[in-house]
């Protein structure tokens, strides 16, 4: 755009590919997690609140500091807790930005140095980090849990008109341009400009790959979700609650920890499973799990299976037990009620967290990157790889197709939730 | 004895206090038996433990002679030939009201399901409601089919939780005729809860009054 209108600004002043350029971004892209969870736990709220502290003689300022805010503390700061572990788990936006972080560092030394024991070192100092994140939220969050369950009227948006409500469209405006509408624009662009050069042969290669991995990988966290979450349904004992807290850690884990614990146990299980390979083949190579794809969709389970698992988990939670019931007392026995009874009823939430974590799986950077196979490319890890040698246009279309499956997902979702409201 | 229950217990896991403790009772066949408390009394925990969705800590369970529980036994509830009415009917809602009363039949060809299908929408008025679902027919109805799709497998013995409680007062006397009329028809063993002394001295035989997990005194309902 500068070289376009001829503008010359000093990089003194200006210089996006800075930590403050990596903060801007971020902030753009990742506010939706506390915009959206704040909203939905606003809308559960009942009405009766805000008349009440009205009737008491508070002003809407007061209002907002005095009731909205301490009450919305829990959301908010759940919302802030995701923000912080998406960014530690970030490597694409730092890497591109020439920012230093773990992430960024653990690679470094991993594979320009090949000095594992820093990676390691490092890995265990962001994990540490992560733990104090989450713990910081428990504590700050304490026992204010405010569930209110009186769901008489739910909060009505007020409607602003003339200045305020310019002012409040052009803020909202401002974030979806930014994150959305500018880089799709720009990626756009590039797209036109260097599609002849990397549409071919090898680009429908780098689809399908996407395209299979995730889907196995997907498929393979919704089956687990279900069993377990089955599991919890039928036993509320302490061991499968904590087997549903424990399908919850790997998403605040960092993508390049995960990675690095995954390699480290798939060698060792490697060797233990030598006598195996070389049963089957006398030749057998000493790395098979660990240079195949299995490497990486067994690292993808660990790290999005809450993504799916909270989607299953919610379904069941919503249909309950009776129906389960029900069909036990009309003679069908545990097997038979799950495919004629629960699955039906499921379907609407494990085709929602199928799509969730299709999306996630498809954009996924630091863990492909690492764990993938030799050769092995997705439209992720191309689009990386082009970004870093300096060819950010012929990233772009890859990038779109990311964002486009990403949009068929809301989609699929919005419609989904819209059947659910009739 | 049609049914015997000899000194069930039971309490729920890190509970302090027993739900159910040392309950006896004994019912003929065809007998119509109301058990009659407080919410919170324990009452349908009863028929959760003769349905088999639960499993006593103590006591027997035995059905036409054959035990369903004890200390070493335990049969499944598909396996016990019972069959429920839910509080809130839990009529499956992805299927229509045919495939729901459908659900339970086994062991028939198309044509007798059918038939038996047709039966019993005939028995609770609902003809030609078979192509409806759950969501397009009033509270009253659903509970109608609610009971065709229980009665349809033809079970020993009827369990109904607090049959009447999702309806208001005027439905509630109309419904209570219905359903009567229909386990007439059926001549049926039936376990209905409720904490509504009307409701149990209109349709039961005996009534059990159930105190804080214990029986006070099995009543005759004349005598109520």
């Amino acid at each position: 755009m500068r070289n376009d209108l001829g503008i010359q600004v000093s990089p003194k002043y200006f210089d996006i590919m800075s930590i403050y350029g990596a903060v801007f971004i971020f902030t753009m892209v990742l506010f939706p997690y506390v915009y959206m969870i704040t909203r939905v736990f606003l809308e559960k709220q009942s009405a009766s609140l805000i008349e009440n502290a009205k009737l008491l003689g508070k002003n809407s300022f007061e209002i907002f500091v005095y009731v909205i805010l301490p009450i919305s503390r829990g959301a908010i700061l759940g919302g802030a807790t995701l923000v912080s572990l998406e960014v530690l788990n970030d490597y694409g936006v730092a890497a591109h930005f020439g920012v230093q972080t773990f992430s960024t560092a653990i690679f470094k030394t991993w594979f320009a140095m090949g000095d594992i024991d820093s990676a390691l070192k490092l890995a265990a100092i962001l994990m540490f980090s992560v733990f104090g994140i989450v713990l910081l939220e428990k504590i700050l969050r304490g026992k204010k849990k405010y569930n209110f369950t009186s769901k008489v009227r739910p909060i009505v948006r007020k409607q602003l008109k003339g200045t305020l409500a310019s002012l409040a469209v052009f803020i909202c405006f401002i974030f979806f341009s930014f994150g959305f509408i500018i880089p799709t624009l720009q990626l756009l662009h590039w797209s036109v400009l260097t599609y002849k050069k990397t549409l071919n042969i090898y680009f429908i290669q780098l689809m399908f790959n996407s395209v299979w991995v995730a889907f196995v990988a997907t498929l393979l966290i919704i089956m687990i979700s279900i069993v377990i979450a089955n599991f919890c349904r039928m036993e509320g004992t302490w061991f499968s609650k904590l087997t549903s807290k424990l399908t919850l850690v790997g998403y605040s884990i960092p993508g390049a920890v995960i990675a690095i614990g995954v390699i480290l146990f798939i060698i060792q299980l490697d060797h233990k499973l030598q006598w195996l390979y070389k049963m089957i083949d006398p030749d057998s190579i000493t790395l098979v799990l660990g240079t195949s794809i299995i490497m990486l969709l067994f690292a993808y389970v660990i790290r999005f299976l809450a993504v799916g698992y909270q989607a299953v988990e919610s379904g069941f939670e919503k249909v309950g037990k009776k129906f389960f019931e029900a069909s036990r007392m009309l003679g069908k026995n545990v097997t038979q009620t799950f495919f004629q009874v629960d699955f039906p009823m499921l379907k609407p939430a494990i085709i929602s967290g199928f799509a969730l974590t299709f999306v996630d799986i498809m954009k996924e950077l630091p863990l492909t990157l690492i764990l993938r196979p030799y050769n092995f490319n997705t439209l992720a890890t191309k689009s990386y790889e082009y970004a870093n040698n300096e060819m950010i246009h012929e990233a772009s279309i890859a990038s779109l197709i990311i964002i486009l499956v990403s949009l068929c997902a809301i989609y699929l979702l919005y419609i989904l939730g819209d059947k659910e409201k009739v | 004895m049609f049914i015997e229950i000899e000194d069930l217990c039971f309490r729920y896991p890190n509970a302090p206090k027993a739900v159910i403790q040392d309950f006896s009772v004994t019912i003929e066949h065809g007998e119509v038996i109301c058990i009659l408390g407080e919410s919170g009394g324990g009452k349908s925990t009863v028929l959760r433990l003769v349905a088999g969705l639960e499993i006593p800590s103590k006591g027997r369970i035995k059905i036409n002679e054959i035990t369903m529980v004890d200390q070493s036994v335990f049969v499944p509830p598909e396996k016990r030939g019972v069959g429920m009415v839910f509080q809130d009917y839990a009529l499956f809602p992805h299927m229509t009201v045919s495939e729901n009363i459908r659900f339970g039949l086994k062991k028939m060809n198309n044509k007798e399901k059918d038939f038996r299908i047709n039966q019993m929408l005939d028995l609770v008025n609902l003809g030609d409601y078979g192509k409806r679902y759950p969501y397009e027919l009033s509270g009253g109805q659903q509970q109608r089919v609610a009971i065709a799709r229980t009665l349809a497998p033809k079970p020993s013995l009827l369990l109904l939780d607090e049959p009447f409680s999702n309806l208001d007062t005027e439905l509630r006397s109309k419904i209570r005729e219905e359903i009567n009329i229909i386990l007439k028809q059926t001549s049926i063993t039936v376990i209905f809860v409720t904490h509504d002394k009307e409701d149990a001295k209109a349709m039961a035989d005996r009534i059990v009054i159930l105190k804080e997990g214990k029986i006070v005194e099995i009543v005759d309902s004349i005598l109520f």
